[in-house]
Parts: structure tokens; sequence; C-alpha cells
């Protein structure tokens, strides 16, 4: 068994705004990104389904930037994992990579209500968001967000399983 | 089996909606559990409702396996107890009655059944599942809960149990035929052919027939600001052979005119209908997504005179935003002395990406700090004149885009 992985859940740790903790005790960068690349499944989330057929890893300084891509689906995931004194964060993400049913969907989920349908111009995102991210806003479970960036961005928080609306941002 | 970053990233707090599995539907034959009668709940928020439960860290929370029918595959779940009293853990597959497909009790085994969990102690478990060898093809889902705790949930029928994990089981067959590409995007412009080339490639050792066809769906767009409409099929002609060779790759052309009135998004799907046991019916369909502009016949004119001048300068910018904007931007400029049309080429082309690095600019649950996403695309060219002749200049723009500036400078 991997001792690394160990330490990590022997420590449990508050979650934090920005981040969530591994304690996996590593080296450097390049060493977690030599990981990434040999594993990906280890440390990445495609969507449900899915797997990634193509995975980038590139090392900025502490900054290990992942952008994956599956032949079955249009679009792009992006990890941005930081290692800071010896610990993994996954900083932040971007996940791109759907089905275009599951984007047209949430599109027409979030549309459904009334707000974002009154504000909502110009082009149109759908992201994946995390259980860890979600747990700030809704319920800790995989969930969508549908934003339109315009003049103003307006975006729904959207819950497919519930087919509904759960959080509306307005910039 | 390796265990996963994912894992942890799950790891405090979390419940997690039951999976409801899509894929064909299975009759349903038996309950291995009956929730508990739903009650009306106060929105107090979280720590209320996790006042009188004790909660244990449960490693992983979600299992998602891939396992053809026959197969089966075994992973570990770590359990710690971080309160300060003990736990009853007694480990149980749940399923609700309403959903489609779920993973019957008798694929799963453990190595465990009811023990206590100590407060601050660890244990593991090791959870087999085994597909049956007559299961169908489809998404399989269910819970397994590790304590009896449950609260019920607001909008909902199907309660949480405090203690749990999620797990989904994909039974596929592997299939023998790759399509590519399973997207077609293109703009497009109004009364003009374009064709387009999808591949099938059969890896298996037998021919495979295939019969493809424009769909044409039933659905209602949602966007109301560009109209949507499909494809008809009359405006689309598909050519295939009828049968992939095997350890062959065949082309399926599919030939598109589009209309002369067409405007805003184009879409269709051309299912493939190949006779692939592997192969759902969603995935073998490719979906077309063309956005149809009309390009004006005539330019756009900008006359103006130039007197005793050292130099003209004109100036041409286009925008477009969104990930294919680059695509987008597009246009024709002819100069005019008044001599006549000038053989000249832009003596400087800019081109602008409109990058985001979120912050202020996304809503607060894309947590993307840090990460470049493309908003916006604009491309200029410019055109220099040194000692331009005294006259009326004319100069004429014929764009493929949807808008665009033009400046003139005569010193």
């Amino acid at each position: 068994m991997d001792n690394k992985a160990d330490e990590k859940f022997n420590q449990s740790e508050p979650n934090t705004n920005q981040s969530l903790k591994s304690k996996i005790r590593l080296q450097t960068a390049e060493d977690v990104a030599e990981r990434i690349r040999s594993n990906p499944d280890d440390f990445l989330f495609p969507y449900d389904g899915f797997n990634y057929t193509e995975v980038n890893v590139s090392v900025e300084g502490e900054r290990i930037v992942v952008k994956a891509r599956s032949e079955d689906l249009p679009g792009e995931d992006v990890y941005l994992f930081v290692v800071d004194n010896g610990s993994l964060t996954l900083k932040s993400y971007l996940l791109e990579a759907l089905p275009l049913s599951v984007k047209e969907k949430a599109i027409s989920v979030a549309l459904s209500n009334e707000t974002v349908y009154e504000n909502a111009e110009r082009y149109v995102t759908v992201r994946r968001v995390l259980p860890h991210t979600a747990a700030k806003f809704y319920l800790p479970k995989e969930v969508f967000s549908v934003t339109w960036h315009g003049d103003r961005v307006v975006s729904a928080l959207v819950d497919l399983d519930e087919e509904r609306v759960v959080r509306v941002f307005i910039s | 089996m390796v265990r996963k970053m994912r894992c942890l990233i799950l790891l405090a707090s979390l419940i997690l909606l039951p999976v409801v599995a899509a894929g064909s539907s299975a009759e349903v034959v038996k309950v291995v559990s009956v929730p508990p009668e739903p009650v009306p709940v106060q929105m107090g928020g979280m720590e209320k409702v996790y006042e009188n439960v004790t909660k244990i860290a449960i490693e992983p929370r979600y299992k998602h396996l891939r396992l053809m029918p026959g197969e089966e595959s075994e992973f570990t779940v770590k359990l710690k107890n971080p309160g300060e009293k003990d736990v009853v853990i007694e480990p149980k597959v749940i399923v609700f009655p309403f959903m489609e497909n779920y993973v019957d009790e008798d694929w799963i085994s453990m190595d465990r059944e009811k023990f206590v969990l100590k407060a601050g102690e660890k244990a593991e478990i090791k959870i087999k599942v085994k597909v049956p060898e007559d299961v169908e093809k489809g998404y399989y889902s269910c819970i397994i809960a590790f304590t009896n705790d449950t609260f019920p949930m607001p909008y909902s029928v199907k309660p949480f149990y405090v203690n749990q994990m999620s797990l989904g089981v994909n039974v596929w067959i592997p299939p023998k035929i790759k399509i590519y590409p399973k997207f077609i995007d293109d703009r497009v412009e109004a009364g003009k052919s374009y064709e387009y080339k999808i591949y099938v490639e059969n890896t298996g050792d037998e021919p495979v027939k295939m019969n493809p066809e424009l769909f044409k769906g039933e659905d209602v767009y949602y966007d109301p600001f560009s109209p949507v409409s499909w494809i008809d099929e009359s405006h689309v002609t598909i050519e295939a052979p009828s049968v992939v060779q095997p350890k062959s790759k065949a082309v399926v052309k599919v030939k598109v005119s589009v209309p002369s009135t067409a405007k805003g998004m184009l879409k269709g799907t051309v299912k493939l209908n190949v006779e692939d046991p592997g192969l759902d019916e969603w995935m073998q369909r490719v979906e077309l997504n063309l956005r149809a502009y009309e390009k004006p016949s005539e330019p756009f004119v900008k006359v103006f005179q130039v007197s005793n001048a050292t130099k003209v300068t004109v100036k041409v910018s286009a925008s477009s935003y969104g990930r294919s904007a680059e695509k987008s931007c597009d246009f024709d400029v002819k100069i005019f002395s008044p001599s006549g049309v000038l053989s000249v080429k832009p003596s400087k082309l800019v081109e602008e990406v409109g990058v985001a690095l979120s912050g202020n600019k996304l809503p607060p649950w894309e947590e993307a700090e840090g990460i470049y996403t493309v908003t916006s695309y604009r491309k200029t060219e410019i055109y220099t004149v040194e000692n331009p002749e005294s006259g009326t200049w004319k100069v004429e723009i014929l764009p493929s885009c949807e808008s665009f500036t033009l400046s003139v400078e005569v010193e």
C-alpha cells in the first residue's frame, strides 16, 4: 500500500474556502506532475462514465496545470494543482468536457428560472461543479454552472438530478 | 486497487444523493431496504441537521466501476470515527423502488458485517462486486449505508443516509466500432454546400452492418437570442457503405446544402445505426451544429478625401466572443485611390485574445482562479499608403463577421 496516501487519510482537516488539501508527502511539483502523467485516474475527475484519452501536464513553478480531453466529449477539462510545503492542493478547475445532451439540459433548466431568462445574454458556458465546491452553496454533490458571459455575468447553479436552479449569480 | 486522491477531496462533511442510473430500464423485482417516511424539514442549516447524528469519515464516497457481464471487481472502503462516541457499523445495500436500474444486493459481498467502530479508530471493509452473466448493458447504482442514521431532504422523498457512499456500475460490452468525430461544429454561409466526413472504424473480426440516416428531433430549442432549427432531411445527403469490413475504416459523407434563407443555429443528428451490441443508440449519434450566416453581397463603402497628405492609414477590426471566436472574425478589404484599386496588403496585423483569469468575472461556484479562459478575439488589419494621391478615395469592406470597425487616418 502507498504510505503517502495513508498519511493523507489519517489527518482530518477542514475544507478551506479556496482549496482542499492533501497530506501526501511529495517532493516537488515535477514529482507530482510525473505521478499525474502516469496515473491520471488517481487525480482527475472526468464526467461520469467517460475516460480521458488525452492528458497534458505542465509545470509552472509550483503550479501544475493539467488539460484533459476525451475523444467522446467536446470541450476540455482544466485542473490547477499547487504544491506547497509538500502538500498537494487542487486550487482551481474548469471542467467543460461534457456531452452535448447534458449541456443542453443544463441550459434548459437554467433558463426555466425567470431571473436568469430575463438577464442572460451573449455566449454561454456549462461547467461541472465538484461536490466540495457545491457544498459551500448547496449540497455536496456534482452540479452544473450555466453562465452567460455578457456585459454582466449571469450564472445559474443547476442540480440536474432535481432539474432545478438552486442558486443564481448576477455580477 | 490504487487509492485515489479524489477520495480525500470528498472526505469531510460529504453526503451524496443517490445516483439515478440512466440506460435501459430494468424490472424491479426486489427492494433490499424500505426507506423511512419523508418528514417535512425546516431549512435550519447543516449544523442543525447533524446535531444528533454521528458522522464518520468514509473514503471513497463515490465508486464507479465499469464491468462486463460476468466480471467482478473489489475495492476497499476506509472508515474513520473522528467523534467521541463509538459507532455501530452495519453496512448494507440500499436501493429505492423508483431507481431505474439498481445494483442488486446479490452482486455485492463484503468481508465484514456488523461491528463497533470505537471513537477515534479506523477500519476497512473490502467490497466485491460481481455482475451476473445475464445482466443487460446499462448503468446501475445503489447506496451502501454504513449506519442507520438518516434525515429526510426537502423537495425530495429520498432520505439521506448520513454515512453512505454511492456505488455506480456501468455494465458494458466493449464496442468493436469506433466513431470519429462525434461532434461537427462549423460556421456556414447561407446558400452554400458543405461536406463533412465521419469515420467508422471496425476493430473486430466480423463485418458490421450500418445504415446512417439523418435524425430529426422533436425537442424545442432553448436559445431565445438566436434562431435554432433542425436541418431538414431534404438539405442533407448521406453516402456510406452498408457494411464496415473487419479491421478497416469506412467513411460516411454528409453533404449539407445550407438554405439561402438560413439564419442562426442549424442542428442535426446523424444516427449511424451500426449493428454493434457494445454501442448504445446514443453512442452512435454524430451531432451537427452549424452556425449559419449570410455574407452580404455588397460591401460597406467609406469615401474620404485626401489633399496634400503624406500618409493614409486604414484600420479595420472585427471582434467575436466565446471559445470559437477566432473562426468567426474575417473580412475582405479593397482600397481605391482616385486612379483605381490599389494592390496593397496589410502593413500590420494585430490579433488580440481576451483572456479571463476568473476573480470577479465568474460566479463564486466556478473556482477557476489562475486558469486562463479565452473569452474574446479581435483581429485588426492596418493598411498604410505613403504619399497618397490627392482626390477622392474609397474603402470597401466585405465582412464575414457580424460587426466590424473602420478608421481612416489622413496625415
